[in-house]
């Protein structure tokens, strides 16, 4: 059972990582740039209102049996929706943030590496928090393609011959799954972001404890280089140039 | 105020103040706009929100644009910063036209508009390192305006750890870190408590004196603009045109105390009529009267 679960994790993860890999590069660029959001969306449109089901057949024909074909189904459910999600949150960070930004002389590549994009962050994890519990859902149905596998192969035989009692341990195991995952990423959340203000007195308790031996040599190489820039200071500089 | 005290036309200038105009006159010219017109077009049809403003400010001035709401002095400012293209005229700092936003032009908002995500230092260091400069000088130089603006204790902090006026300090130290030309000021101190706007404008005057800068300040409160400008100019309303360009007589350096004398009252009371005129006062609400109709209360 342990290898099923594993594999079925392992199908998600895939899925799911590639969704972001393009989902969220596609996203940020349909919500900074206009010219983007034209060329994208109307097929990002129209490709989600596909049931990425219907696509399954043709999936095992190009990727064969195997456990590509259902990474590829956990891919096409998710980027879709991702793509739209992300644009969407893109567009709702501040503008007079972008506008501080142009003031104090950032080009729009820069604007976008240093004001959008860690300015989204926070916003964005959460969006991938509630697109993963989909992605749950579509790994039912892509373990059902090609060759059956993982949780829900064993739940679809059991359920056959109405062995129940070891069917609702699965489900109850994959609700589990997915509610501890989640709390633990919005937990995570405050570690992450400290400056969104919504850590917990713990969660910023442990990022000083992580951080400090970071910051014990980030301060001596600071008191360090600024000794050694008094000391000589014409002719380190030039040196440094 | 007291009827019987007679004030002196808030054209007459002490011949120390004077002289300081004469001076000022003859400074180079920073910031020139030459008959600036904006025109929005709306459901209703179009509007004209600026129409035909021109006027130019010295080097190491600070001028206040004054004026009532929905005058267009928000969007005089962002024109003048390059966040928004005019219909007519044109923007010269230093004899060059602006054509979009840059750093020689600072730019300070109501909003704060600090990032979030980085510290009061790592803030002040954006403009620095949009310019290219090196993570090790770009800190140098931020904590030397984080020291000007006195919060060398909060540099690590994050701003939605400070109160309001520290974060407005911090906005202006982030603008002044890029060394620009002029400042512009966009109601800065409009969102703090009176108390809190009292300081900062204290705190403003006095790093203006230490720092080679001119800055135009827009604002809708008449004391402030007195109390810090050299010249303010008064904005009509619908369309936003110049009213008139005002020679605050007021010595320097402004103290709070000044607030009391002549100089400071009469111009207060001429900008208050050119804002408010007589006859056009607001019709008293019903609400209002109720209220006062209790003689208890009056």
């Amino acid at each position: 059972m342990g290898d099923r679960y594993r594999k079925s994790l392992r199908v998600i993860f895939m899925g799911f990582l590639w969704a972001c890999l393009i989902g969220i590069p596609l996203g940020i660029l349909c919500g900074v740039f206009d010219f983007f959001s034209k060329l994208f969306e109307p097929f990002v449109d129209f490709f989600r209102y596909m049931p990425a089901p219907t696509f399954s057949t043709l999936l095992v024909a190009v990727l064969l049996a195997g456990d590509a074909p259902k990474i590829a189904l956990v891919f096409i459910g998710t980027v879709f929706q991702m793509v739209l999600v992300v644009s969407k949150t893109t567009r709702l960070l501040d503008p007079s943030l972008l506008e501080a930004a142009q003031t104090l002389g950032a080009k729009p590549r820069q604007m976008v590496a240093r004001v959008v994009i860690p300015g989204i962050l926070p916003n964005l994890y959460n969006d991938l928090r509630i697109l993963l519990g989909w992605a749950w859902t579509w790994l039912v149905i892509a373990e059902l393609i090609g060759v059956k596998s993982g949780l829900t192969e064993f739940i679809e035989t059991q359920g056959r011959f109405r062995n129940f009692d070891r069917v609702y341990p699965i489900i109850i195991l994959i609700g589990v799954t997915g509610f501890v995952m989640d709390q633990m990423l919005s937990w995570l959340h405050g570690i992450f972001f400290p400056w969104a203000a919504r850590s917990g007195p713990l969660s910023r308790g442990i990022v000083t404890l992580l951080s400090f031996p970071f910051r014990v040599i980030a301060n001596v190489a600071r008191q360090r280089m600024a000794a050694a820039d008094s000391l000589s200071s014409s002719s380190n500089r030039n040196a440094n140039r | 105020m007291n009827p019987q005290l007679e004030l002196p036309g808030y054209r007459d200038q002490s011949p120390e103040v004077a002289a300081r105009f004469s001076r000022l006159r003859e400074r180079p010219v920073v910031l020139e706009v030459r008959g600036l017109g904006k025109k929005f077009e709306t459901p209703r049809g179009l509007i004209t929100a600026l129409d035909d403003v021109s006027f130019s400010v010295h080097k190491r001035e600070l001028m206040c644009v004054i004026g009532p709401s929905g005058c267009g002095k928000s969007t005089l400012v962002r024109i003048l910063a390059g966040l928004e293209t005019p219909s007519a005229g044109e923007v010269l700092v230093h004899g060059q036209p602006v054509l979009g936003p840059g750093p020689d032009r600072g730019m300070v908002f109501q909003g704060y508009t600090l990032f979030p995500w980085l510290s009061v230092k790592e803030n002040v260091m954006f403009g620095p390192r949009m310019a290219g400069k090196s993570a090790f000088s770009a800190e140098g130089e931020a904590r030397e305006w984080i020291d000007l603006v006195g919060l060398s204790k909060f540099e690590n902090a994050y701003p939605h750890q400070l109160s309001g006026g520290m974060k407005q300090r911090v906005a202006i130290a982030r603008a002044l870190a890029n060394q620009p030309r002029v400042l512009f000021m966009d109601e800065p101190f409009g969102a703090l408590d009176a108390q809190t706007r009292c300081q900062m404008q204290s705190y403003l005057l006095d790093i203006w004196r230490n720092v080679d800068i001119t800055i135009v300040f827009i604002t809708h409160d008449l004391d402030e603009a007195v109390f810090l400008s050299d010249r303010i100019l008064v904005l009509d309303a619908n369309p936003g045109r110049v009213h008139e360009l005002v020679e605050v007589p007021v010595p320097r350096p402004r103290s709070e105390a000044q607030i009391f004398e002549a100089p400071f009252v009469a111009t207060r009371k001429h900008i208050d009529r050119i804002m408010h005129p007589p006859g056009q006062e607001q019709k008293e609400t019903p609400v209002m009267r109720l209220a006062v109709a209790d003689p208890d209360v009056v």
